[in-house]
């Protein structure tokens, strides 16, 4: 999808994960041995870390967007380029994400305008998480570079 | 178990530097493929021509912050409330071979409306490479525990 097939204010499903024990001691003992420390205390529904969570979204997305590229590849359609994200913005995790919790992904596109890079156009998406129990446990701001159609296609 | 960090402990405009970690080609692998798998980040040929060489994804780049923060104060800090984060930007790439430490600068400190015994302290976390450049940054806040008064009569 280029930036000019983007519509704002709509929602794109990014599909679910789900957070098992094992997952959640992986992602914290390589980098928040604070979930570690809730695992030695003998916490029975360990808590995942919030950059993981976050993470697992980020696999979501790369997962949705493969999928269309290769949907747009089989209609023989030119393939934007991919850009690099430079961050984010506003990141909340309002709700905790415990073993066994499943999250709901999604990405809105929120506004986007063009910028002085002929080839490429700025657009602002939120991204959410919502748990089985329909509780928002991530949402946070990203911008990001998309490739603009080229004129000959 | 070490000593409890609190409120006070963080006095405004404070920079501390901390931390190292050595990156390297297996574990930004090991990352994409599981969090972000896009070919910069998981394959050496195509990261060549797209970005020069393999990149780490802004999410392990994020996570290894995490780390070094956890090592260095975290799971000492007397957090009461952690909600998010404010700001990532990832503004060099991280490539395999890199060394990165943190310097944190206390930005703000404020109280908390409704808390007579916590308040806020926002960080700025710069992730800094071998040749002095930074290669990110995070801003975020804690809500953090005042150190408890000695009882007196």
């Amino acid at each position: 999808m280029f930036y000019e097939d983007i519509p704002i204010g709509q929602s794109t499903g990014l599909g679910q994960t789900e957070f098992s024990r094992k997952a959640i001691l992986a992602y914290g003992k390589q980098f928040d041995s604070r979930i570690v420390a809730q695992d030695a205390a003998g916490n029975a529904r360990l808590a995942a870390s919030g950059m993981h969570v976050a993470a697992a979204g980020m696999r979501r997305l790369v997962d949705t967007r493969n999928a269309l590229r290769a949907t747009m590849a089989e209609r023989g359609e030119t393939l934007p380029q991919l850009g690099v994200s430079p961050g984010f913005k506003y990141m909340r995790w309002l709700h905790p994400v415990h073993e066994g919790d499943i999250v709901s992904y999604s990405v809105e596109t929120v506004s986007k305008r063009e910028t002085s890079k002929p080839r490429w156009g700025l657009v602002t998406n939120m991204f959410r998480g919502v748990n089985q129990r329909g509780e928002e446990v991530l949402a946070f701001s990203s911008a990001v570079l998309i490739a603009r159609r080229p004129k000959d296609s | 178990m070490p000593e409890a960090l609190y409120f006070e402990d963080f006095p405004l405009g404070e920079v501390a530097e901390y931390g190292r970690v050595d990156v390297s080609v297996d574990e930004i692998l090991a990352f994409a493929r599981e969090f972000d798998p896009q070919p910069f980040h998981t394959n050496e040929e195509a990261a060549r021509a797209a970005t020069g060489g393999l990149i780490a994804s802004g999410w392990h780049t994020s996570a290894l912050l995490l780390r070094m923060n956890c090592d260095a104060f975290l799971t000492r800090a007397a957090i009461l409330e952690e909600a998010g984060v404010e700001e990532v930007r990832w503004q060099l790439p991280v490539r395999p071979g890199d060394r990165l430490h943190v310097r944190r600068q206390t930005l703000a400190r404020r109280p908390r409306e409704g808390r007579t015994n916590a308040s806020e302290v926002e960080f700025l976390y710069e992730v800094v490479n071998q040749d002095g450049a930074v290669a990110m940054i995070q801003r975020s806040v804690l809500l953090l525990k005042q150190r408890p008064q000695p009882l007196t009569n």
